[in-house]
Formats: C-alpha cells, sequence, structure tokens
C-alpha cells in the first residue's frame, strides 16, 4: 500500500495540488524528478499579499518582490494548461492594478478557462469586462473591487455568485449584472457601493434557480429572492424588513 | 469571504429542513433525480479481501464504473460486482463519507493510509464528488507541511543530489522563503 499514489497519473497528483496556495505547488518541484515540473500543469493560481500598512519603503519593496514572483511562476508554467482555479487576495498592490487586470485575463482568456474566480483586492482594481462574458465560470466571488463595463454580461454558468463591497461605478446597477446571470443557485450581495443613485429604478429579472441567498440590507427587493429555500437577511439595527415577501 | 458587520443581525428563514437538503444535493449534482422508486434496493460488491458487501443503490450510484456495467448488462438482485482493487475496510469508510455528506470532519478522523487508499478508490470507482472531497482533504494535510513530511506522506523518494535540490530551491526562490523546515 505504501506507495500506491505513486502508480496514480500526474493529472490526479495536479488535481490534488490544485487547491493548494501556489508559493506551495511551486515548492513541490524538489520533492522528486518525477514532481520537478508538475507544478507547470497545476490548474490553479492562487496568490495572497499582505502588505505593510505602516511603512512605505518596506511595501514597496515587497510589492515588487511579490510581483516578481508572480510574473515568473506566470512565465514558468505551461501556458496550455488551464486555470480552473483563480484566487488572489491582496490588501495593498493598489500601484500595480494594470498587473492584476494582466493576471486576470490571462485566466479568462484564451487556455485559462476559469471555473472559479475569487478576488479580494482594493477599489483601484477595476474587474476586466472580459471576466462577464467567460463561459466557463460557475464561481464568481469578488470583493473590494470596482465594475466599471457591464455592458455585456453573458455568464451562462455561473451558479455562486458573492459581491461583497463591490463598487459600481456611475450609472451602473446590480440588475445589469443579475441578469445576464439566470442560472444562480447561491447568490450573496454585501455591502454594495454605488456612485449613482440608481438603485429605485432598478428592473430586476427572476432568478428561478436560486437555492440560496444571503443579502446586505436594502441591495436587492425581495421579489428576486422570494423563492429561495434559505435566506439570510443582513440587517442594519434601524432597517425594518418588510417579511411579508417571504 | 463574507464578514459581518458587528450591527448587523442575521434572520435566517428557510422551510423545511428536508426540503433544505434536497435542494441542497441538487447543487452538487442531479444524481439523486433517478433512483427514488429504487429506494432500499441495495447492490453486492466483492471486495478484493473477498467479503461480500450489499451497498445501498443510492451510494452505487456515485461509482461510474459500475453504472458502466449496469447500463451494459441486464442485472437482477443476484447480480454481484467485483471491485478488486477495494478492501472491505476502504468501503466501509467510502459509505460513511457518502452518508455523511462530504463533511471535512470526517475526513479528519481518517489516517493517512486511509485517506491515500480512499483516492485510489475513488478514481478507480470513478467517484467523481468523493474524488474531489478527499483530494481536497489530502491538500488541507499536506498544506504548510514541510518539503520531508510531503515526501514522507506520499512515500516520494529523494532521487535529486543535494546539489541538484539546492539549484532547483534557487530557482524558484520565492516559493521556499519564509516557509519552516520541520
Amino acid at each position: 500500500m505504501v506507495d500506491c499514489i505513486s502508480s496514480l497519473p500526474d493529472s490526479i497528483l495536479c488535481d490534488i495540488l490544485s487547491s493548494l496556495p501556489t508559493k506551495e505547488v511551486v515548492a513541490t518541484s524538489v520533492l522528486s524528478k518525477r514532481w520537478y515540473l508538475l507544478w507547470r500543469s497545476v490548474p490553479s493560481f492562487d496568490f495572497d499579499y499582505d502588505g505593510d500598512h505602516f511603512d512605505y519603503d518596506k511595501d514597496k519593496e515587497a510589492c515588487s518582490h511579490f510581483l516578481q514572483s508572480v510574473d515568473s511562476f506566470l512565465l514558468r508554467r505551461d501556458r496550455d494548461e488551464p486555470i480552473h482555479r483563480f484566487r488572489l487576495k491582496s490588501n495593498s498592490l493598489f500601484d500595480h492594478t494594470v498587473s492584476i487586470n494582466k493576471w486576470i485575463r490571462a485566466a479568462v482568456s484564451g487556455s485559462g478557462r476559469v471555473q472559479h474566480l475569487a478576488l479580494c483586492c482594493d477599489w483601484n482594481v477595476v474587474m476586466p469586462s472580459v471576466v462577464f462574458s467567460c463561459k466557463t465560470v460557475v464561481v464568481l466571488k469578488l470583493k473590494l473591487v470596482t465594475l466599471e463595463d457591464i455592458s455585456f454580461v453573458d455568464l451562462p454558468f455561473p451558479k455562486i455568485l458573492h459581491l461583497n463591497s463591490v463598487r459600481l461605478s456611475e450609472g451602473l446597477n446590480l440588475s445589469l449584472l443579475l441578469s445576464g446571470c439566470p442560472n444562480l443557485e447561491d447568490l450573496k450581495v454585501e455591502g454594495l457601493i454605488y456612485e449613482t443613485d440608481v438603485q429605485n429604478k432598478e428592473k430586476f429579472i427572476s432568478l428561478p434557480k436560486l437555492v440560496s441567498a444571503t443579502i446586505h440590507e436594502n441591495s436587492l427587493p425581495l421579489e428576486v429572492v422570494k423563492d429561495v429555500e434559505v435566506l439570510f437577511l443582513v440587517l442594519d439595527m434601524d432597517w425594518v424588513t418588510p417579511l411579508r415577501y417571504v | 469571504m463574507a464578514e459581518r458587520g458587528e450591527s448587523s443581525e442575521a434572520v435566517m428563514l428557510k422551510k423545511t429542513e428536508e426540503e433544505k437538503l434536497r435542494k441542497g444535493k441538487m447543487i452538487v449534482g442531479d444524481e439523486s433525480k433517478a433512483g427514488y422508486e429504487e429506494e432500499g434496493k441495495k447492490v453486492k460488491l466483492v471486495t478484493s479481501d473477498g467479503v461480500t458487501m450489499e451497498v445501498e443503490i443510492s451510494i452505487v450510484k456515485e461509482m461510474e464504473i459500475i453504472q458502466t456495467f449496469i447500463g451494459a448488462t441486464d442485472t437482477d438482485d443476484s447480480f454481484i460486482f467485483p471491485i478488486s482493487n477495494v478492501s472491505s475496510h476502504i468501503l466501509n469508510q467510502i459509505i460513511e463519507l457518502v452518508k455523511g455528506e462530504y463533511d471535512q470532519e470526517l475526513a479528519k478522523k481518517l489516517s493517512h493510509d486511509e485517506l491515500k487508499e480512499i483516492l485510489v478508490a475513488a478514481n478507480y470507482l470513478n467517484m467523481k464528488t468523493l474524488f474531489h472531497f478527499i483530494a481536497t482533504a489530502i491538500a488541507n494535510v499536506i498544506q504548510n507541511k514541510s518539503v520531508e513530511f510531503v515526501r514522507d506522506f506520499f512515500g516520494i523518494v529523494n532521487d535529486f543530489t543535494e546539489e541538484e535540490e539546492a539549484e532547483l530551491r534557487k530557482t524558484n526562490a520565492w516559493a521556499f522563503e519564509g516557509v519552516d523546515e520541520d
């Protein structure tokens, strides 16, 4: 039994590695000759950057080092292999939104074929519009990013959409986004930031497949979620929910 | 990713628990759709150690290798399927995991050898949900561990010379920074 794992094909080892942070995936290159190039085919991109908010110079240095690491990873991995899972969490890369955009594009276009996309950045990061017409996306979790161009949303497959502290540029509203995701089963909307007050004019479609919803305050009319099985309403104390809808 | 404000209050409204579970399962897959009228029916499987086990049809339905068999042959209750790569111990573990609706807490109770054997079995039986579940459980075990731990876990023999390994560490130096080697 001891070595049953070594009889498995590389693709299965890649499946195991694909839920790990990329740093650990790349470190497997020293395990043995068989593992030496395996990391290049692991279909995930998973980076965390925790900058130094109190020391600008230190942060600048750490940040440039981080960018180099990610670029070196993208350059050396096998670019014909997909990136099924893309996760980036960073708190102070605001000077480098161009790089972040480039990484996201690598995941959603060409051989990227991303299925699971999770971003937690800051509002200087504007989501590239190609994300919203990426046919392979099944899970989309966005936190602290800005949406500027959602004029064409065509996401037929997402089952899970979580938005947390997402900023919507002038003239945009949530209904634009939701109308392009008719097959959602799990929706979470917390703390949307609108640049204009358009909420009242929004026309929401119903989401017939929705099973679970978590909505914050009055981010969404309750009609949209009236048929779900599990509903979390996150309320401010001074805001009274009209429960008659449920 | 969801953090709720401290001044907020979460209100959970739901219909019956059963309905939630039923709908919840549909997110994972549609396997549950077909077999309601067959509920209670069992399929006989013979494990690698020669034990004949009667397994509920709902669990067997996740084993695509057996589904292929059932589809290809005209079967009745007396039909016995050999699963020559899976021991009765591992099949029992698999049944517990499926019944427990793939709770990662259950995976924490498994030994390293059991985790690896279940992975190999899931691959052989072509059980997709189990495979992804156990691959994630294995990733959780090796996360944040030293190179030596991972070699030991997978039974990997280091065939690099010291010089070669040092050279490799230099090539991807960023991946080894701030990692404890214990």
